[in-house]
């Protein structure tokens, strides 16, 4: 191949198909228009330098945005980064910390105290590590496609119509009634950690325990309340409720308010862990008939069905007030949608 | 310090690019034609900012081309179309009050 072919070979390899062969054409007329008629290769030198990079007149001929999250998006990816990096670290150190308190044995001495100590810190600061990675991965992809797509809030704001000072009163009424406080937030990470942590480490945990000896010490599980198999075959479901209850936790968190969308996103939330939460109480597999046994000789007067049902009804009525309340405070103004993101 | 005044005169000097590449298509031009007769009236434009340039005013719907293959080397002509012809007439008077507002405000600055 010649210099010049090499050349336009260089420019359309890094167009899209469709154009390529029209731009080569051009491209090749243009520069023999350029060259003299009896031309040598210092000619055919001198020409292609004036039309420089071939990089970077490709980049010229392209429109595609040429970076990956633009002006629109850049603040809030930043901020989306930072608050995501925060988030995951503290649940992640969390669910080390409430782990490693709960798998401690009773050794009470100073050394054994020391090496947890020791190994738990070490622990947190990898998986923060392995946390920052998936975190910083995921945003950008979530933010890469918002940018490709186009999805941008303030975009969608500017279409629906323009801006004046007058839409601030909205904003500032509508914050406080439907306002989420970050607090609510971090509590119920903290509350996913907690029940996560004790629940996949329920065999050691939960059960019936009785008295063998003195104090807390002689506190001892006589038997757990799950068989830890059937439990463990819950897993993907568990797994999938926590990441909906991390999801919504966060999306809590940067909408700061409640809107139709996150009520409903909260609705479903509730339905699925209802679901999951009846049909594991009334798997009978799933617990231990030593716990059971025990639990029927302790109070022989309860019927069977009485303690799942008393769950079971327990949440449903919380879950209930939930829903209603988040559908409640996303009704308090509802002429404000378009500040929500769809 | 020069690199900061050559991105400055050349952000300064963008958005005029377009208006002498539109006032040179009222009859059809093909790209090196165009460069010369931007040239013969000190119009400096980089070539690889030109050529794209053309393709960008052309899917704006400005251009119209036209691909010449009567003669042994085949040549896309590009010319103005009605909306590029109005939009020309817009943009020149657009020019004419801005430079002339800027002007009076640099009091007599370089009117080249």
């Amino acid at each position: 191949m010649n210099l010049q072919e090499c050349y336009i070979n260089e420019v359309t390899r890094r167009l899209p198909v469709k154009i390529r062969d029209d731009i080569a054409m051009e491209l090749r007329s243009i520069i023999e228009d350029m060259l003299p008629d009896e031309h040598t290769e210092e000619d055919l030198k001198k020409v292609l330098s004036k039309l420089g990079d071939p990089a970077k007149l490709a980049n010229e001929y392209q429109d595609k945005p040429r970076y990956i999250i633009g002006p629109d998006f850049y603040d809030s990816y930043i901020n989306v980064l930072i608050v995501a990096a925060i988030i995951s670290v503290v649940v992640s150190s969390l669910a080390l910390f409430v782990h490693g308190i709960m798998t401690f044995d009773e050794d009470k001495s100073l050394f054994a105290l020391l090496s947890l100590v020791g190994q738990l810190s070490l622990k947190m600061l990898l998986s923060s590590f392995n946390v920052l990675f998936q975190v910083f991965f995921w945003v950008t992809i979530v933010f890469i496609v918002l940018e490709r797509t186009g999805l941008s809030y303030e975009k969608g704001q500017n279409k629906k119509k323009p801006w004046t000072p007058d839409d601030l009163y909205q904003v500032e009424k509508v914050e406080k009634k439907r306002q989420i406080p970050k607090s609510e937030v971090f509590f119920s990470l903290f509350w996913t950690a907690l029940w996560a942590t004790i629940l996949f480490n329920a065999s050691n945990l939960i059960g019936w325990y009785e008295q063998t000896g003195e104090g807390l010490k002689g506190l001892k599980l006589e038997a757990p309340l799950f068989n830890q198999d059937v439990l463990y075959s819950y897993a993907p479901f568990l797994i999938l409720l926590i990441a909906i209850e991390i999801g919504l936790a966060i999306y809590k968190f940067f909408i700061g308010k409640w809107t139709k969308a996150l009520a409903v996103i909260n609705m479903v939330y509730h339905f699925f862990s209802l679901g999951l939460l009846c049909v594991m109480l009334t798997d009978s597999t799933l617990f231990n008939k030593a716990f059971t046994l025990k639990l029927f000789e302790a109070f022989k007067d309860v019927p069977a069905g009485w303690w799942i049902g008393t769950i079971i009804s327990t949440m449903v009525i919380f879950s209930i007030i939930d829903i209603i309340s988040g559908f409640n405070k996303a009704a308090a103004k509802t002429n404000i949608t378009n500040l929500q993101i769809k | 310090m020069s690199d900061l005044i050559l991105s400055l005169k050349t952000e300064l000097r963008r958005g005029t690019l377009t208006l002498a590449v539109l006032s040179q298509l009222q009859e059809p031009q093909y790209g090196y034609s165009l460069v010369q007769r931007l040239e013969e009236n000190n119009i400096m434009i980089d070539q690889s900012t030109l050529y794209p340039l053309l393709r960008r005013l052309e899917k704006q719907e400005l251009l119209t081309s036209q691909w010449d293959t009567s003669e042994n080397r085949p040549r896309k002509y590009y010319l103005l179309s009605e909306f590029g012809k109005e939009m020309f007439e817009e943009l020149k008077q657009e020019w004419f009050q801005t430079s002339m507002q800027l002007n009076s405000m640099l009091e007599g600055g370089d009117s080249k």
